[in-house]
């Protein structure tokens, strides 16, 4: 099968440089799957967890917002963030939904209340990405 | 002076040399860090830099709000200045003050700062301070100044933002620099790059895909000024405290000489003494 050059990148650092039989990735209208020799797009990304399938395994990372762009050789992701299952810690982001739940509850400040709100959506994913099988070989 | 406060003074100034050196590693590292996360940071502008470009090639310049259009009325400007929070650091944000002074009118402007030594100055010249983002983080408060400006952009209330700040050349220099983040003005595109554009398929709705790339792109540009001024400002204090350190073993040679040379006098004048006494004693 062929292969796509994808390249998830962050502000922080390259994150992932592969060659990859597919990825899918959650788009604004939707999920969408990216093989080599895919159409010239453009696209705009949401928060969510894109799976990436190389030719020994298979990977999952949670990302936030950003945009794709794919010629069909190589396919390049711009997102605000992106981690692996590893990178995780379950006990965190119970603690972390705990918080912005009281916070939303008690909280009458605006700011607050969105923030708390972005943290629970971020958290809902991370416990989906947990979900996911751990990546073993095909 | 006396022996007694030479040899104090060797001793004061033998601790300052201590402090210097011990500063200047510290910036030494922390400057290395800071040019890392620049470096790391460099593939995502690009990337974005280059989207941007290949999917504004075909679009008309007026669909955004952001971008420049032909005419637009000049009104009250709005300045991020970005400075240090902690002196020691040479000529860094005096540099930066000076060209901010020649550029602009500061009593007339309105000012976002970030770092206490701007936000100082800003006071004493008489500018008016909007908002101070002063932090030992300041990438983490990134979105929020973008929000701020954003708004009040969208709101017409300022006709230009601008950006001050000491753009990092190398370890030994970093320049003053002016950006206008709003409106953004794009080079031309030439034709190669348009033609490419056709082919592509742009999800949901290119005005609002160039939308978001426009609104990171500005996000982002206020992020890697951050981290220049933050490897500059290290760079700055690392190079003044090398330039103390080198200064104080100036002075302790200076003050080791005049130290022996005192005993020596002393020493001179006790053997004369007892000369004299002797002599007399024996006449």
């Amino acid at each position: 099968m062929d292969t796509i050059k994808l390249e998830i990148i962050t502000p922080k650092k390259i994150v992932k440089e592969v060659e990859a039989e597919s990825v899918t990735v959650p788009t604004a209208t939707g999920e969408i799957t990216v093989l080599a020799h895919h159409m010239s797009l453009f696209s705009l990304l949401v928060e969510g967890i894109v799976k990436i399938k190389e030719k020994t395994k298979e990977e999952f990372l949670a990302i936030g917002g950003g945009y794709l762009q794919t010629d069909g050789d190589t396919l390049r992701i711009l997102v605000s963030r992106a981690y692996g299952q590893h990178e995780i810690d379950e006990e965190l982001i119970k603690k972390a939904v705990e918080n912005a739940k009281k916070i939303i509850k008690t909280s009458t400040d605006e700011k607050e209340k969105s923030e708390a709100l972005a943290t629970l959506r971020r958290a809902v994913i991370d416990t989906k990405l947990l979900k996911k099988r751990r990546p073993k070989s095909i | 002076m006396n022996i007694r406060q030479v040899r104090e003074k060797i001793d004061s100034v033998k601790n300052v040399k201590k402090i210097t050196n011990a500063m200047e590693l510290v910036s030494t590292i922390k400057m290395k860090r800071a040019q890392q996360v620049a470096t790391e940071a460099k593939p995502y502008q690009t990337t974005l830099e280059t989207m941007i470009n290949e999917l504004t090639a075909n679009l008309d310049a007026n669909f955004s709000p952001l971008l420049k259009t032909g005419e637009y009325e000049k009104g009250k400007e709005l300045v991020i200045l970005i400075s240090t929070n902690k002196g020691l650091c040479g000529a860094y944000n005096f540099n930066l003050f000076r060209f901010l002074n020649k550029s602009i009118a500061i009593s007339k402007t309105d000012f976002i700062v970030i770092g206490k030594k701007g936000a100082l100055f800003v006071n004493k010249m008489g500018g008016n301070i909007v908002a101070d983002f002063t932090s030992n983080d300041p990438l983490s408060s990134v979105p929020a100044i973008f929000d701020m400006i954003l708004d009040s952009y969208l709101a017409k209330k300022y006709s230009d933002i601008a950006i001050f700040y000491n753009q990092y050349v190398s370890t030994l220099l970093s320049s003053p620099t002016r950006f206008d983040l709003l409106p953004i003005s794009f080079k031309p595109k030439n034709a190669e790059i348009n033609e490419k554009i056709q082919e592509y398929a742009v999800e949901p709705d290119p005005t609002e895909l160039v939308d978001q790339l426009l609104k990171s792109f500005i996000e982002e540009k206020i992020r890697n000024f951050l981290i220049q001024a933050e490897a500059g400002e290290h760079s700055s204090r690392m190079i003044s405290m090398k330039n103390a350190t080198d200064n104080a073993e100036h002075v302790i040679y200076n003050l080791t000489l005049l130290r022996n040379k005192i005993r020596q006098e002393k020493i001179t004048y006790e053997l004369l003494d007892m000369m004299t006494s002797k002599e007399s004693v024996e006449n």
